[in-house]
């Protein structure tokens, strides 16, 4: 049996973004909103304004997690880990930048564009605005449940000098074909959790992996997704 | 603790079709890298280079897609049969012939940055319609099901560090007990898509890439294709292998310093190279020899160079590079690297930096290959969005 403690949450989705007790409700639901720097940074950012849209609401996500656990961005460096599960990756910004190769006739394509076709490359940008010097890696899977995320987390938090992590799901609104989970394809956003290793009063929680079943549980109750987790801990507050 | 055994190792490069004769290879001093626009060359033909900073690539000789894919009987095809077919799966096709059968309990974890991203230009416009290969979330799917495993595996992306995390998340996976057995596929082709980013960013060489050497100018990108399986004592035994080196140590670091450079300290390098020897439990003074990321970049090799001198015997530690040999495989990389350590250590003989001549290292980098008394050998990567990762490979013994 594996145990951690939930200490905060972020999300960006549809319908709304934002931590508990800190929600913003979108004005259009029919897309993923295109987030401003002002709403999220509290110190300068350039390279904010220059990212495409699937690391920006990966990069919000993270930023509402780690505000809700009480973590603010700092050039002080943090021994905090990023992990990333997607099914998507990010193949909005690979079209994207296809685009910008087709009109230049292959000649003058974006490097700025380009640099964010790698799709961890929104933990990258996490760990230098909040100044994350943990190991970050994206795990790209058809399996969608966040299980796999959760156990790399569990696992981590196990290891010498890792006490906190941030991870969760990032994924673009895009289509495709999903073989594996047959029309439960995850839900386009990103939904973040700060991971601790255990302590006396968590904000959300314990978070337990029975490992010799896969199964995890949230307080004693189990869920079949991190998605079911989050609206979990929503109900419970 | 449970020991992690490198059981397995096979490697498909433009140096050659197995570790052995890509150790062969670089202590002959042959190079694998081809001018793209020559197009006397046989099997090399891909696309017309002549938009780009460089024609020179390291490719794999007659790599095309392979138009009708031979599904396992009783595997279930679901999407492929019906799917056009990237390049990236002829390659893990070779990969998946020369690894040979594979225990379906195995747990599957590919390392690939853009996957089937070759077949973006015909379905950009229309987004609608995407094939389930052009998803980099395809490919552990693809190989498992060819290779008859039971569960589909997942994929890790961490930009050119991805199979050097690859094989440390395998091996912790054996470390904790969660697997038995993990196999690490790891690959990445040459598309148009990728060779136009790196030109964009002016990162790529115009002639062969020169790791360390002070004429250096950036990166000759490549292709490639590891296997490398991974078990604990019990599964070794059970499936009368004989191990061919052991993992004993791993980590992984984030700069957070820049996106697409290096910090010029070299801190994510170190955090990561101190993690992986305290994992390992030894002093650096254990490890003689060193496989360097070693790209070619002005900013990536200095950095490298800063810190092995400032965590090593300058007037000791050796390092190579094998970039100026077969390129730069992006998310194989590691893997690749890796595998050769197995034979490295097995020869205890370094290659010497194909590109090298001179340059501020000191002794650390050579053009020629030295012997080294013993192991064990460190491999380090670092990529995009400030990862690092090193990895401690060691004898059986």
């Amino acid at each position: 049996m594996k145990i951690a403690a939930i200490s905060g949450m972020g999300w960006v989705s549809k319908a709304s973004r934002g931590y508990p007790g800190h929600v913003l409700h979108s004005n259009d639901p029919s897309c993923l909103p295109r987030i401003p720097g002002k709403e999220i940074l509290n110190r300068p950012y350039k390279a904010f304004g220059r990212m495409d849209n699937f690391s920006r609401i990966g990069f919000t996500a993270i930023t509402f997690a780690l505000a809700d656990a009480g973590i603010t961005p700092s050039e002080q460096k943090k021994n905090i880990a990023t992990i990333a599960s997607s099914f998507t990756g990010c193949l909005e910004t690979d079209i994207h930048y296809q685009d910008s190769l087709s009109r230049g006739k292959g000649i003058l394509p974006s490097p700025t564009i380009f640099a964010h076709t790698l799709p961890s490359c929104f933990l990258g940008e996490a760990s230098i605005y909040h100044g994350l010097t943990g190991e970050s890696f994206m795990i790209e899977e058809e399996l969608t449940d966040g299980h796999r995320v959760l156990s790399m987390a569990m696992d981590l938090l196990e290891e010498d000098g890792c006490d906190t992590l941030v991870c969760g799901l990032c994924n673009s609104d895009i289509k495709l074909p999903d073989p594996i989970m047959e029309g439960k394809s995850p839900e386009p956003g990103a939904l973040f959790l700060v991971l601790e290793k255990q302590r006396s009063k968590p904000r959300y929680g314990i978070l337990t992996e029975d490992t010799s079943q896969d199964i995890f549980s949230h307080e004693g109750k189990k869920f079949i997704s991190l998605t079911d987790l989050a609206k979990n801990i929503l109900a419970s507050k | 603790m449970t020991k992690v055994y490198i059981t397995q190792a096979a490697t498909i490069t433009p140096l050659g079709n197995d570790p052995d004769t890509l150790y062969k290879k670089l202590i002959q001093k042959e190079s694998g890298l081809t001018d793209m626009s020559d197009l006397s060359l046989p099997g090399t033909a891909r696309f017309n280079p002549d938009s780009y900073a460089s024609p020179w690539a390291g490719l794999i000789p007659n790599l095309i897609p392979n138009l009708t894919p031979n599904l396992i009987p009783n595997g279930e095809p679901k999407n492929f049969p019906h799917d056009p077919v990237p390049l990236i799966f002829s390659l893990a096709d070779q990969l998946i012939r020369k690894l040979g059968p594979i225990d379906p309990d195995t747990c599957l974890i590919t390392a690939s940055t853009k996957g089937g991203i070759d077949l973006l230009p015909e379905f950009a416009k229309n987004p609608d319609l995407l094939p389930r290969g052009l998803a980099v979330s395809s490919l552990p799917g693809y190989i498992s099901q060819k290779l008859g495993l039971r569960r589909p595996g997942f994929n890790i992306s961490a930009a050119c560090a991805s199979s050097t995390i690859a094989l440390a998340k395998g091996a912790a996976m054996i470390q904790n007990g969660r697997e038995e057995a993990v196999l690490i596929c790891a690959m990445d082709v040459i598309t148009k898509f990728v060779f136009s980013g790196f030109s964009a960013l002016g990162a790529m060489s115009p002639t062969q890439a020169a790791p360390f050497d002070k004429k250096r100018k950036g990166i000759t990108l490549g292709e490639g294709a590891a296997g490398i399986l991974l078990t604990n004592e019990k599964k070794l035994k059970s499936i009368k292998k004989t191990a061919l080196a052991r993992i004993s140590g791993w980590g992984a670091a984030n700069d957070a310093s820049h996106l697409t450079a290096p910090a010029r300290n070299g801190a994510g390098l170190k955090l990561a190279i101190t993690k992986a020897c305290q994992k390992a439990k030894i002093s650096f003074q254990d490890i003689q020899a060193v496989n360097t990321h070693g790209t070619g970049t002005l900013y990536n090799d200095e950095m490298e160079l800063n810190v092995l001198k400032d965590l090593f015997n300058p007037d000791t530690i050796m390092a190579n590079s094998i970039k100026g040999a077969i390129g730069h495989t992006l998310g194989a990389a590691g893997a690749i690297e890796a595998a050769l350590c197995t034979k490295l250590l097995e020869k205890k003989i370094l290659p010497g930096t194909l590109g090298f001549a001179q340059g501020a290292a000191g002794q650390i980098i050579s053009s020629h290959a030295r012997p080294f008394a013993k192991g064990p050998i460190m491999t380090t990567n670092s990529g995009f969005g400030g990862i690092n990762a090193a990895l401690i490979i060691q004898e059986v013994a």
